[in-house]
């Protein structure tokens, strides 16, 4: 049996209205691992100590009434190329263990 | 309420709106702390953007490219995670209650705005930058700061910290005339105090009319004034009447109004 290595598990679907998620959310949804996989059958325990995420997201900077601004944002929702094509911006996280320093 | 037009936005409103976010996402990680025995957190974060700056000659804007969009500048962000006694140590010192933001201050916008970029964000900021640090403002904002609005705000910051404080009126006669005598604290503060050593700052008004003193909206002369204690000749004509309005100024920056009753 392969060892379950999925490191996104609580992926939410996006909302109705909108394909992107509040930038909070986004956030969550890769910084959330299982701290150690262990697979029962082979014994094999991954723990995980460092992931360093790169990779493209959308983005949509919003500007409110009293000019805050909100930043809602997903991973690509659209790989095929169109005539209008999102803009992709870039991100790169380093995510650690948290020890509560 | 979110406006659906791609509007520019200032890079302190976008870091202010990132950081925003990541403590939010943070904080949901510190909940989730107390049912895991291990989460995971965000060290660094490096983000590369598509935007088009814009300047109008006094700040720089961007816009977020938008699908269709050619030609877009690449901006990036590297957000590193500091501990909070690093925090401690790079961040300045909230405004004190004895201190008075830069905007509150009767500046000028054009004037105020050379000064933030300086740094200066209030009123100890400004004393402290031209009087313990003898810097030249004209100088080092090309003779855009006037320098005679600045002697009255570091005045007002000064007073500020010495605000005056009445505790005691009494009545007497003394040599044929009727003294009102206050008692109290910071009434009456030497000039060197309030006026500034500079050579170069100069007050808009003479500190030698203070302090100066109406009752009933009739002049009163002060007879002495000093620190705790302020004596006026009162005309007895014009304390007829049970209510009384008197009326102090100390000095250009600390006024204040009483009604005495006998």
């Amino acid at each position: 049996m392969t060892p379950n290595l999925d490191l996104f598990p609580n992926l939410t679907e996006p909302n109705n209205d909108s394909p992107l998620n509040p930038f909070n959310q986004f956030i969550d949804q890769l910084t959330d691992y299982e701290p150690q996989i262990h697979d029962p059958e082979t014994g094999f325990t991954l723990t995980l100590e460092q992931i360093t995420v790169g990779m493209p997201i959308e983005l949509q900077i919003s500007v409110t009434d009293d000019n805050s601004l909100t930043l809602s944002s997903s991973a690509p929702t659209q790989t095929t190329e169109t005539t209008i094509f999102p803009v992709f911006h870039r991100m790169t996280l380093q995510i650690v263990p948290d020890h509560g320093q | 309420m979110v406006n659906s037009t791609n509007q520019s936005w200032n890079l302190k409103a976008f870091l202010d709106s990132l950081i925003f976010e990541l403590d939010k996402a943070q904080d949901t990680l510190s909940v989730k702390g107390l049912n895991r025995k291990l989460t995971y957190m965000v060290k660094d974060m490096n983000l590369e953007l598509q935007l088009f700056p814009e300047f109008d000659g006094d700040t720089v804007r961007f816009t977020t490219a938008k699908p269709g969009d050619v030609g877009a500048s690449k901006i990036c962000f590297q957000l590193g995670s500091i501990r909070d006694t690093q925090i401690h140590e790079v961040t300045r010192e909230p405004i004190t209650r004895d201190d008075k933001a830069l905007e509150d201050l009767n500046i000028p916008a054009p004037q105020q705005k050379e000064l933030e970029k300086l740094g200066i964000k209030s009123a100890k900021d400004l004393e402290r930058t031209i009087k313990d640090r003898n810097i030249d403002i004209s100088k080092v904002t090309d003779k855009k700061v006037d320098y005679g609005n600045l002697a009255d705000v570091l005045n007002q910051s000064r007073r500020l910290q010495f605000p005056p404080k009445v505790s005691q009126a009494s009545l007497a006669q003394a040599q044929g005339k009727t003294v009102l005598t206050l008692q109290g604290e910071n009434l009456a503060l030497s000039q060197p105090f309030l006026s500034p050593t500079d050579a170069n700052l100069a007050t808009a008004q003479s500190l030698n009319d203070f302090p100066a003193a109406v009752l009933n909206d009739r002049p009163v002369q002060v007879l002495s004034a000093s620190p705790t204690e302020l004596q006026l000749a009162i005309d007895s004509d014009t304390l007829q009447g049970s209510s009384h309005r008197l009326q102090v100024a100390l000095d250009p920056y600390a006024v204040f109004t009483m009604n005495l009753q006998p």
